[in-house]
This record gives structure tokens, C-alpha cells and sequence, in this order.
């Protein structure tokens, strides 16, 4: 069974994939937009009346969190890259399940696509580590394997 | 004939015919959409309310432990199609994973959108996603 720590977010950066080093959180989540298209047919047996809906859009968005560590890291994204990023630049980002070594080796991939850092927050408090999240808005089409492109 | 308390975990969400893999909670939804019915004749100071419409919504947590269903999940959302999404008690059954229908009063039925999901993957423990149907049309 693979748990949290094994799907991780990773930034393309050039011709490679990268995963945010030492992060700790990761969520996707997607919300579709509604219309209600309740028309007069629309009734039961009884002739109550029951909301219809179509969806008529789609957004998504992906939320990570991390530690925030001093000095490089040629393997992975840290939190001077990422603030480098909220810059209305296009990130091309995956989500998949990684293993090996620090858990930083691509497996299958769950999804894909493309975005923009819109938020990045940091915390340093007495006698804790210092954490950092970010939010990635998504930018055109969530793809995932067997979807719509 | 005695009524008997009903469990949580005897208490699921089905998604296309089948019950929610791995789920851990559900909540179910029917809302009475109300529209004043209140004129100028109308005496007192308190609403007299009507329904207009109905709707209806289910909530669904679940662990998810492939990348398979991870990406049922997303492909589901990106589906225009709409898919049939109920409840119902679920009865034990030897190896049925408790799956398997009871056909209960309380159950229902309709076509519904996936209009909201979550998927949560935090460090050392289950993934989790959190999936959100919106009904569309009646419940039977």
C-alpha cells in the first residue's frame, strides 16, 4: 500500500523532473463548476421538482508543504526555488508516486499539467523547524493517464 | 419488530453500483430549495416558506492505496459523463469487504457529478481523498 510520503509533487526544470526536497504535504484539488439546468420536465413521479446540473467548468489547484533548509540541493526543488517562482511563470509540474533513494526516484504517474505559483508562505517559530507551503493554481487541462488531453 | 441502531461502517455510498473501496465516511445531503411565499395579505411577521426544488449531494472519504484509483478518481472529474451515486445499508456477507447491498428503506439512487475532490498525501500516512457529488435529477 503506498502512503503519503511515496506521491510527490515534482517541477520540470529543463529536460528533468524534480520533487520538492523535504516536503511533508501535498493535496490536489479540483472543482467543477455548475450550471442548473432544472427545466420544467424536470420532475419525479410525484412531481416534485429535483435540481439538474451540467458542469460548464473546471478548476484545480495543488497545495504542498515543506521544511525549509539552508544551502542546495542539485536534486530537488527547495524553498529559494520556489519563491523564485512566484513570478506569473508557467511551471510544468507532475504528481506520481516516487521511490529509491530519499524517495525521489519517478514512478507511475497519477497526473500532469500546468501552472502557476500564486502564494507561498513561511514560518519560523523559537524551537521548531521552519516550514514553507505553496499553492500552484492550475493553468489549462489536469491530465491524467486515459484522459482527456 | 424492533428497530436495530445501524453502524457507520454498515452505512455506505455506492458509486456506479459499487461501494466505495477503502472508504471511511460518508455524509449525504437533501436540501429543500425554499422560496417565500410571503404577499402583502400575509399576516404576522413570520416567513411562509414553500419548496421549490430539490437537491442532493454525497460526500465521500476514502484511502486510496494505487495509482490506479488515484487516477479513477481524476478521470472521473474530468468525465462529462454523469454516473449513478447512492446509498444504502450494506449487510456481512463471508468475504464481501462489507459491499454488498442490503436494499434497505433508506436507500436511494440518482445521477450525480463529481464536482469537488481532494487528494490528500501527507507524510507517513494513507492517502486520502475526499470526493463530493452533486446530485442532478431525482433521487428514486
Amino acid at each position: 500500500m503506498d502512503k503519503g510520503q511515496h506521491l510527490r509533487l515534482f517541477i520540470t526544470d529543463g529536460s528533468s523532473d524534480k520533487v520538492i526536497a523535504m516536503s511533508t504535504e501535498l493535496s490536489l484539488h479540483g472543482s467543477a463548476q455548475t450550471e442548473n439546468s432544472t427545466t420544467k420536465d424536470t420532475t419525479d413521479s410525484t412531481g416534485a421538482v429535483w435540481d439538474e446540473n451540467d458542469v460548464v467548468g473546471r478548476t484545480y489547484d495543488i497545495n504542498f508543504s515543506a521544511l525549509i533548509a539552508s544551502g542546495t540541493d542539485t536534486g530537488g526543488k527547495t524553498f529559494a526555488d520556489i519563491l523564485a517562482k512566484v513570478d506569473d511563470e508557467i511551471i510544468n509540474w507532475k504528481i506520481a508516486l516516487a521511490s529509491g533513494e530519499q524517495n525521489r526516484t519517478m514512478g507511475t504517474v497519477i497526473c500532469s499539467g500546468q501552472g502557476k505559483m500564486t502564494n507561498v508562505q513561511a514560518t519560523g517559530q523559537v524551537s521548531q523547524q521552519a516550514t514553507y507551503s505553496g499553492t500552484i493554481n492550475g493553468y489549462g487541462p489536469l491530465v491524467a493517464v486515459g484522459g482527456p488531453e | 419488530m424492533a428497530l436495530k441502531k445501524l453502524k457507520g461502517q454498515n452505512f455506505r455510498a455506492f458509486v456506479g453500483g459499487n461501494a466505495v473501496p477503502e472508504a471511511s465516511s460518508c455524509q449525504v445531503s437533501i436540501t429543500g430549495n425554499m422560496e417565500s411565499s410571503k404577499t402583502k395579505d400575509s399576516e404576522g411577521s413570520f416567513e411562509q416558506e414553500q419548496m421549490t426544488s430539490r437537491s442532493w449531494s454525497v460526500q465521500v472519504d476514502s484511502y486510496e492505496a494505487t495509482a490506479g484509483s488515484l487516477i479513477a478518481v481524476i478521470l472521473q472529474f474530468l468525465n462529462d459523463e454523469k454516473v449513478t451515486v447512492g446509498w444504502d445499508e450494506t449487510k456481512v456477507v463471508t468475504d464481501s469487504q462489507n459491499r454488498t447491498p442490503n436494499n434497505a428503506a433508506f436507500a436511494r439512487s440518482g445521477q450525480a457529478i463529481l464536482n469537488d475532490f481532494t487528494i490528500q498525501a501527507n507524510n507517513r500516512t494513507n492517502i486520502q481523498v475526499t470526493r463530493q457529488y452533486m446530485g442532478s435529477g431525482a433521487l428514486a
